[in-house]
């Protein structure tokens, strides 16, 4: 086998990686991702894993939706949500508040109830026994339904509805 | 003996009625409000929502001056009706910018938007073009704030343009 040059042994590592950035970004395409906060009530608590005698005013949520690069046809999620008490003046929590992740696949469905939406997104986590599903009312707003398919009634302080984050 | 045995199986599911009434399921239903006096409420109110907008992006949407500081606007609409025709009669709107004189005029109901032919809206001033609001009806708890041209308007991570029932 012959030996390589420092140079040349520095060429080969460049294009390997070159190749592999290439190949990531071909095959990785951005998720879409939405973001918002909401209140922290008793229906909440169950489908978060958020136990109940943990002080809970409001959840940050980040949800990315991924693409299958190939069909571009729904394939996983991955949601990031923090949740806490308020801290006042900020858009934040006391302590920093507490970080949980929920991953699995998302599926859209059309919109079987009398809403006005385009579409239903319903996310799949092995965790949770129901699925998190959100009205679709275009390509920039989700709004989270409750089990029956109602919109999710918000307070006089957050909603239920998550934002395409590039609108941020 | 049979009859110590019956009776000792209606107390069972009696008791076991009971516990279960003790643990009532969580509901997705309108927030009590947090305001200091009660709330409008009688056959003559069809509504009363409250929520919180992004400060700069709607004064820019309603040619509102707002200090450079302001980061939110906290709103309370309550909507009255004909309480026998169940007609769309006037319209009070509180909170930031109308702390000391509410925004009072008619509202009215209409058909449709760009996106959502079939939708129901709300417009606020339909006797003064240039100064009506227009909101979506996701359902009868949940309001979206629609821009001029009727375009669902999107928030950010912390606020939406989202407007909850609330009750007393």
């Amino acid at each position: 086998m012959k030996n390589l040059s420092f140079s040349e042994w520095r060429r080969s590592v460049f294009f390997v990686c070159a190749g592999l950035c290439f190949t990531n970004m071909a095959s990785s395409p951005a998720p879409e991702v939405f973001v918002g906060s909401s209140p922290c009530d008793p229906v909440m608590r169950p489908w978060m894993s958020i136990p109940l005698n943990t002080d809970c005013e409001f959840i940050k949520w980040k949800l990315l939706l991924f693409k299958n690069p190939e069909n571009h046809q729904q394939q996983r999620f991955n949601l990031t949500y923090t949740y806490g008490v308020s801290k006042p003046g900020t858009e934040g929590f006391l302590n920093g508040g507490n970080t949980s992740e929920m991953t699995g696949n998302w599926r859209v469905l059309n919109n079987c109830i009398n809403l006005p939406g385009k579409a239903v997104i319903q996310l799949r986590d092995h965790k949770i026994k129901t699925p998190l599903t959100f009205l679709k009312f275009n390509n920039s707003l989700l709004h989270l339904t409750d089990q029956e398919g109602h919109l999710m009634i918000g307070n006089a302080g957050w909603s239920y509805t998550l934002n395409k984050m590039n609108n941020d | 003996m049979k009859k110590i045995f019956f009776a000792l199986l209606i107390t069972f599911y009696v008791s076991a009625g009971d516990v279960s009434g003790q643990n009532p399921v969580a509901r997705n239903a309108p927030s009590k409000t947090t305001t200091r006096s009660p709330i409008a409420d009688g056959p003559d109110v069809w509504g009363v929502f409250h929520g919180r907008v992004p400060c700069q992006a709607m004064a820019a949407k309603m040619g509102l001056d707002v200090p450079s500081d302001c980061e939110k606007l906290k709103w309370g609409f309550t909507f009255y009706w004909d309480p026998k025709t169940h007609q769309p009669t006037t319209y009070a709107w509180e909170g930031s910018m109308y702390r000391e004189n509410a925004r009072k005029g008619k509202w009215i109901i209409i058909k449709g938007t760009k996106d959502f032919p079939d939708a129901t809206v709300i417009q606020l001033d339909p006797d003064k073009p240039q100064q009506s609001f227009f909101l979506l009806k996701g359902d009868d708890n949940v309001l979206f704030v629609l821009d001029r041209s009727k375009n669902l308007m999107v928030g950010g991570s912390y606020l939406s343009y989202t407007f909850n029932r609330v009750v007393n």
